[in-house]
């Protein structure tokens, strides 16, 4: 089977040089203080939306950009700039992935995760609050 | 305690067919089990000339009933389900939970399968269809496969038991009640004072919860049933392995098992692209193929099964391949229940749009239900590995099987990428266990542009394997002559020249990620281009036209044009939506901002837009009137020329079931060769504008006023089917239209049009607005000769709406492709299932089969 293993080298090594292509593209989950020391790299920030601010969006004059605050979870805040539409599930969000780089004074956002109780249906707090209480009846 | 108005029947028959199904499962694997042991001990050649009295048949024959009883169990199961989500018994939780009062009936199957329980209550079912059909139609192989199938519906059934036993919870149940799922416990108005429920809590229930309206789609209906089917039958081709290894009967199953496989493969496929239909459809990803990690792990077994199926074709031939048939074919099943895992754990929530949560079934029930298929396989395996046969003899490289078997590893190597890529959260999870306090490790990511990773990667695996495809058919199997090899020059040069026909005249210029790139995508359009034109010749030269026998060449000439499809669509997407409305304000200079900035473009009610090839208009609004709060939202395209146009109705849920926020289903209008696609991106926050202001009823006759804030409405008129109007109905409409003028204190008049239409025996409002005067009025229905108007005045009526749209050409291509390689693998099931008929009948446990059939595929 000597043509088959010449074949299977060829194919581990190839295996090899793709997956290193995919490891080199790797990124890794920061908050925002060790973004802040890899500013100018692409990380991802596990945050939750700072309620405390409201979303900036204004679809009339920029329909392309979101300003908004996060808390990352060690608790420091940060201005996050988002260059698209404010995702229509993020009050309700439980927590952003916040994908982008750290830029001088803020965190430039290329695209966003949100975990939202709505999307898991399954999740016991999103049902109470959906129970037909007398303020949530239709 | 008694309860008012509850059903519990249902409840208490749907446990018992769960426990029914779970002891008639046990006791099926139990006697299958026994009855192959039986016969195993019988002597070598037992599986022909039984006497129907020996120990094994009667083993068998009690274990066939009790796969019956476990049929009609699971069967009625899933008619109590649906039973009690069509008749709104929110007594329980999961009618509650997954459906409404106001579902449409055609999405009541959806609610079945939206939950955990649901869908794997669809998985049991397959199994028994399946199982049912094999004790049919497969005798021989009948004990052993069903053994494993029957201990499969073992775990399936662990997963909806719903019984605790020393604290352990396992499974869940889906008949559970509301009251006793923990869902009242923190809802004060269920209780009385002292804390105990009220006896009349269900008549407080005024609606369900719903489905998803995400999932409020019909192929919501249709995909599920079918990817599960493929999941299901995945089981098949991995029984008969483990059969031949555990009987030690290494090569006889090989043909039966033939016809099952290409079924999965089809099936399988089928499921997985109607998923990504959905996606196109449905979510608002923009396209039907996300790398998302619950798409790879349907893709990760199909592509396994697909190297299984060739590996075994490579051995039916020429005797070469088994044991890589014999691993294929097991892990394209462990990889079917570690994706199961992947995505119904709960693991990969951080990663996927549409993961399902660990609620209900927990991870290590789903942990459990791969290891447990997982070791006994892998130690079957490698134990008996060396016992399997193979051929010494090297392949010729000039043989199809050579190139089948290389092609094969490709897709084997693919398939091991895209399920590594998407395992890095399974990864973290690992290592930080090791890791302490998260000191030694920072949990890893998918990069900047996760679909390029796979990308770039995969792009070399479709040039190749599109190649292969193109030649691989045309060469025979042990050798291939030089004479034969001439057949191949003509299809050659004539893939090539249209290949580079798409390239010089379909601009096929993706250069955004480099040139690089966009030469690889070059390359990959030129060998799907090939094996398109390839395959489709071979049909005609190699098949002489017999479909029946071209099955293989028709799933060929399928993946070839999916293949064409995907390249040509996904590199040349269009954003039409690009921002030039000239409202964009530049941010500040260090507000920098790079990346895809711009897609989404904000429509003013009534203002023309431009959008590339078109003018776009946001005419109107509609509300969906069973629907409380779907809404839609009419764009009128038209071409600058002016010369066609058309209407798209993206819609989107408000602020559904009390969650804030908006769920938005694209719209979409499909031409033969390229589809523009828009959906709803952002509308105006009314609870940021505190638009408390609700619709008011008002009864009016013709020439009756009625007032408002800023002066009054006067109703002119009331037109049956208005010819001429800004909204365009259709000969098959009926429609209502309230002439109304509306004269205000500062002096202006306006007009406004509410109309009440009539489709499909529904009503629908459209509600018209005037905006100087910050009012919307209705007209929604008759009360004693007048008429019904509902009356807003708002200082926030919804007058924008934000907007991506894309122009995705030939997605077509993608569609047919996929249609073409389903039809290519089901009519190569049926061939190889008709050619196993006079096969068995004359030379039964013989294994002289390699020599007998020289077919092509």
């Amino acid at each position: 089977m000597k043509k088959t293993h010449i074949i299977l080298l060829i194919l581990v090594i190839a295996g090899i040089v793709g997956m290193s292509f995919f490891v080199k593209d790797l990124t890794t989950q920061e908050t925002f203080s060790t973004a802040q020391k890899k500013s100018g790299k692409f990380v991802v920030i596990k945050a939750t939306l700072d309620k405390s601010t409201a979303i900036e969006y204004d679809a009339v004059k920029n329909p392309n950009l979101t300003v908004f605050y996060a808390l990352d979870k060690n608790g420091k805040r940060c201005k996050v700039v988002y260059s698209n539409a404010k995702l229509t599930d993020m009050e309700k969000s439980e927590s952003l992935d916040l994908n982008g780089v750290m830029r001088d004074g803020f965190f430039e956002c290329k695209t966003i995760q949100t975990k939202c109780p709505s999307k898991y249906k399954d999740d016991p707090k999103n049902q109470e609050r959906n129970l037909p209480t007398a303020t949530n009846t239709k | 305690m008694e309860f008012i108005g509850e059903h519990l029947l249902p409840g208490k028959l749907g446990h018992f067919f769960i426990l029914l199904s779970f002891v008639s499962s046990i006791g099926a694997t139990v006697f299958y089990f026994l009855s192959v042991q039986k016969s195993r001990k019988m002597g070598s050649e037992p599986w022909q000339n039984l006497a129907s009295t020996s120990s094994d048949v009667q083993w068998k024959k009690l274990a066939r009933l009790f796969f019956y009883t476990e049929i009609i169990s699971v069967f009625a199961i899933f008619a109590l389900i649906f039973y009690i989500s069509k008749t709104h018994l929110f007594e329980y939780k999961y009618a509650w939970q997954h459906s409404s009062k106001s579902l449409e009936p055609k999405y009541l199957l959806s609610c079945i399968w939206e939950g955990q329980e649901g869908s794997f209550l669809l998985w049991t079912i397959w199994h028994c269809v399946l199982g049912g059909l094999f004790i049919w139609k497969e005798k021989d192989w009948e004990a052993p496969v069903m053994t494993i199938v029957s201990f499969a519906q073992v775990i399936l059934a662990t997963m909806i038991l719903g019984v605790s036993i020393y604290g352990w919870h396992i499974g869940s149940n889906p008949f559970i009640l509301s009251r006793n799922s923990g869902l009242l416990d923190n809802a004060p108005i269920f209780h009385n004072v002292d804390g105990s429920l009220r006896t009349d809590y269900l008549s407080l229930f005024q609606d369900g919860n719903d489905l998803n309206p995400l999932l409020q789609n019909y192929w919501m209906t249709i995909h599920p049933p079918v990817l599960f089917l493929g999941f299901a039958s995945t089981i098949i081709p991995f029984a008969f392995v483990v059969a031949g290894l555990w009987t030690k009967r290494f090569t006889e199953w090989t043909k039966a098992a033939l016809p099952w496989a290409l079924f999965s493969a089809g099936i399988l496929g089928l499921g997985i692209m109607m998923g990504g239909a959905w996606a196109y459809e449905s979510l608002n990803f923009g396209g039907y193929w996300a790398w998302d990690p619950v798409e790879n792990a349907s893709l990760v077994p199909w592509l396994v099964l697909v190297a299984g199926i060739h590996a075994l074709l490579i051995y039916r031939h020429t005797g070469n391949a088994l044991r890589t048939t014999n691993l294929f074919f097991i892990l394209s099943f462990l990889l079917v229940l570690y994706s199961t895992y992947l995505t119904r754990s709960g693991d990969l929530q951080d990663t996927s749009v549409h993961a399902f949560t660990g609620e209900g079934i927990t991870k290590w029930h789903l942990r459990i239900f791969l290891f447990i298929f997982m070791l006994p396989a892998f130690t079957l395996l490698i134990s008996r590995y060396k016992k399997i046969p193979f051929v010494a003899k090297e392949e010729e490289t000039s043989s199809r099987e050579f190139w089948m078997f290389v092609g094969s590893l490709i897709l084997f190597l693919s398939a091991l990428l895209i399920i590594g890529m998407t395992s890095i959260p399974v990864f973290n999870k690992i290592a930080s266990l090791f890791g302490g306090k998260e000191k030694l490790f920072t949990p890893l990511a998918i990069g900047e542009d996760s679909a390029y990773s796979y990308n770039r990667i995969q792009i070399f695996v479709a040039i190749i394997l599109g190649a292969f495809t193109a030649f691989g058919m045309y060469l025979k199997y042990k050798s291939t002559s030089k004479e034969f090899l001439k057949r191949l020059i003509v299809p050659t040069i004539a893939g090539f020249i249209l290949g580079g026909l798409i390239l010089a005249f379909g601009n096929v210029n993706y250069s955004e990620k480099g040139y690089g790139y966009m030469a690889a995508v070059w390359v990959a359009v030129v060998a799907a281009t090939y094996a398109l034109v390839a395959n489709a010749s071979y049909i005609f030269t190699g098949q002489k036209g017999k479909i029946k026998k071209a099955g293989g060449a028709i799933a060929h000439f399928g993946f070839a044009t999916l293949l064409l499809g995907i390249l040509i669509s996904s590199s040349k997407k269009e954003v039409l939506s690009h921002n030039t409305s000239g409202i964009f304000m530049p941010l500040e200079e260090n507000n920098r901002v790079i990346g895809n900035a711009g897609e989404n473009l904000t429509l003013i009610k009534g203002v023309q837009m431009d959008m590339g090839k078109y003018w776009v208009t946001y005419t109107n609004d509609s509300l969906d009137v069973n629907k409380g709060d779907k809404w839609y939202y009419y764009l009128d395209f038209k071409t600058k020329d002016n010369k066609s146009g058309f209407t798209l109705k993206p819609n989107a849920f408000v602020n559904h079931k009390g969650n804030m926020g908006l769920s938005a289903n694209p719209d979409a209008k499909h031409y033969l060769t390229y589809d523009i696609f828009t959906y709803i991106t952002s509308l105006p926050n009314k609870s940021s504008t505190e638009d408390t202001a609700t619709f008011r009823e008002k009864i009016a006759g013709i020439g009756d006023t009625v007032f408002y804030s800023k002066g009054f409405i006067k109703l002119d008129s009331v037109v049956v089917n208005p010819a001429k109007s800004k909204y365009n109905f259709g000969p098959g409409d009926t429609a209502l239209m309230a002439a109304l003028t509306v004269y205000s204190k500062d002096g202006p008049s306006y007009q406004a049009r509410p109309v009440l239409q009539i489709k499909n025996n529904q009503s629908v409002f459209l509600v018209d607005s005037v905006f100087s005067q910050n009012l919307a009025v209705a007209f929604t229905g008759f009360q004693d000769k007048k008429i019904k108007l509902q009356v807003k005045e708002s200082d926030a009526i919804l007058d924008f709406i934000t907007i991506k749209a894309y122009k995705f050409p030939f997605i077509n291509l993608v569609w047919a492709g996929t249609i073409i390689m389903v039809i290519g693998f089901f009519i190569s099931a049926l061939h190889r299932r008709e050619r196993l008929r006079p096969v068995r009948n004359k030379a039964q446990g013989k294994q002289s089969h390699a020599a007998r059939e020289k077919l092509p595929v």
